[in-house]
């Protein structure tokens, strides 16, 4: 028994999550007049804003294997 | 007993039992599809659940709660025949450094107490002085709840300070207006008008400043409006009397005009603020601009410190000279990342992101200077 999904598995899925999340952090943003949704729009932002900075840090893992590896 | 049912609850519920079980699954059958479709369920399951709005009141409860305190607070100053001035008191006029008080006194025109005066009323919610009466501003846990969101007490800022983040507190924090657009101006008599524009307010239905006992010079607005000048009363340091307030026509854009009293110390002191609050205030946007600034310049330097080995490497090593290190191909090498990269371009790279840094940073002490 192992987990499926490879390290490269997991970057894609938290691209695509950040991606997601980010856009509609931005949409649902005050600053553009919806103060009428009932969530807690910080939280969200938070989360988007982690989750991308979790794809950076693989991207960045990604980029230092292909520069290190002989 | 009937059990009531949150739907998101349920629903978050359901998401994370579902991811579990396909997690689950597609450890044991080795499935990468049902791996996505767990993780994603697991993921938004707790997303869900993480992002639930805190206890939220239907407006018209709160309408109907709050109006009538406003309603009695006008019929009380028209039973004492107060027809005076309406001044917000900074905390300096009291014992207790956080507090704001409206003042209002018996006849036009007449001066405002000494804080010695006042402080032996301080403590009664309305209270009534042989010149006038103190009471307690409608707006004034709103601004509370200001000074709760910002992390830091409103006495620590100044107006330039306030000027930016209340429409920050506002719209973001607090959500309680959709904008919030605050100007100053200063006429040749010294005293400063402060503008106030707020674009579809929470509290706007419910509270018509316009009900106001109308022999006043001056108004106590509405929660919003009051706590704008308990915020200013305490930024500045200054009585604050609330001049104007003009709702549109439907309701949504509400302007209010506010006037800082008592302008005859100089300038450089009514704008002036302790350093160190100017540091709390800002350290939201500024912050993130330092970390920015400072991983870019770390960024630049490890990529310059790598083309400087590189460099010194190829001389050393292999007897290359300078142009064709900086310029030759680097085809076939991991360097190249298969796009044809040379190390020029990395050391470009890393200069650029190296001066970003060091711009945003310089901007950054600029600014605080």
């Amino acid at each position: 028994m192992q987990f499926p999904l490879s390290f490269w598995d997991i970057s894609l899925w938290l691209a695509v999550t950040s991606i997601i999340l980010l856009i509609t952090s931005e949409l649902i943003s005050p600053y553009y007049g919806k103060t009428n949704l009932l969530i807690n729009k910080k939280r969200l932002r938070n989360v988007a804003l982690t989750v991308s900075t979790l794809f950076l840090i693989t991207v960045a893992i990604r980029i230092a294997t292909i520069i290190i590896s002989p | 007993m009937r059990i009531k049912i949150d739907f998101a609850q349920a629903l978050s519920i359901i998401m994370l039992t579902l991811g579990t079980i396909a997690l689950t699954t597609s450890i044991m059958f080795i499935s990468t599809i049902l791996a996505f479709i767990g993780l994603g369920l697991v993921f938004w399951g707790v997303i869900l659940i993480y992002i639930r709005p805190e206890e939220y009141t239907k407006k018209v409860l709160l309408e109907a709660a709050l109006s009538p305190s406003l309603a009695t607070l006008n019929q009380m100053i028209q039973e004492f025949s107060y027809k005076g001035d309406v001044t917000y008191l900074p905390p300096k006029y009291f014992a207790d450094p956080e507090t704001t008080k409206i003042y209002i006194s018996k006849h036009k025109d007449t001066s405002l107490p000494t804080p010695e005066q006042i402080q032996k009323y301080e403590n009664q919610p309305v209270a009534r002085t042989p010149q006038g009466m103190l009471l307690t501003p409608p707006g004034i846990q709103l601004s509370k709840l200001l000074e709760k969101s910002l992390g830091t007490t409103l006495i620590r800022t100044d107006l330039k300070n306030l000027q930016q983040n209340l429409p920050r507190l506002f719209i973001e924090n607090l959500e309680i207006a959709e904008n919030l657009e605050i100007r100053t101006e200063d006429d040749i008599t010294k005293s400063i008008t402060i503008h106030a524009k707020i674009t579809k307010p929470f509290y706007g239905d419910t509270f018509k400043e316009a009900e106001e006992p109308s022999q006043l010079t001056g108004l106590i607005g509405g929660p919003i409006c009051s706590a704008i000048a308990c915020a200013l009363t305490k930024a500045t340091g200054k009585p604050i009397v609330m001049e104007t307030f003009q709702p549109s026509e439907d309701g949504k854009i509400i302007e209010a005009t506010y006037r800082v009293l008592e302008t005859t110390e100089p300038r450089e002191q009514t704008e002036k603020a302790p350093t160190e609050a100017a540091e709390v205030i800002k350290l939201h946007p500024s912050r993130l601009s330092n970390v920015a600034g400072l991983f870019l310049i770390a960024l630049g330097s490890t990529i310059l410190v790598w083309v400087g080995w590189l460099t010194w490497y190829d001389i050393t090593t292999w007897s290359k000279d300078l142009i064709l290190i900086f310029f030759g191909s680097r085809t076939g090498e991991t360097m190249s990342l298969g796009i044809g990269m040379r190390v020029i371009y990395y050391f470009l790279i890393g200069l650029a992101l190296l001066f970003s840094g060091l711009i945003m940073l310089v901007r950054r002490r600029r600014r605080k200077v």
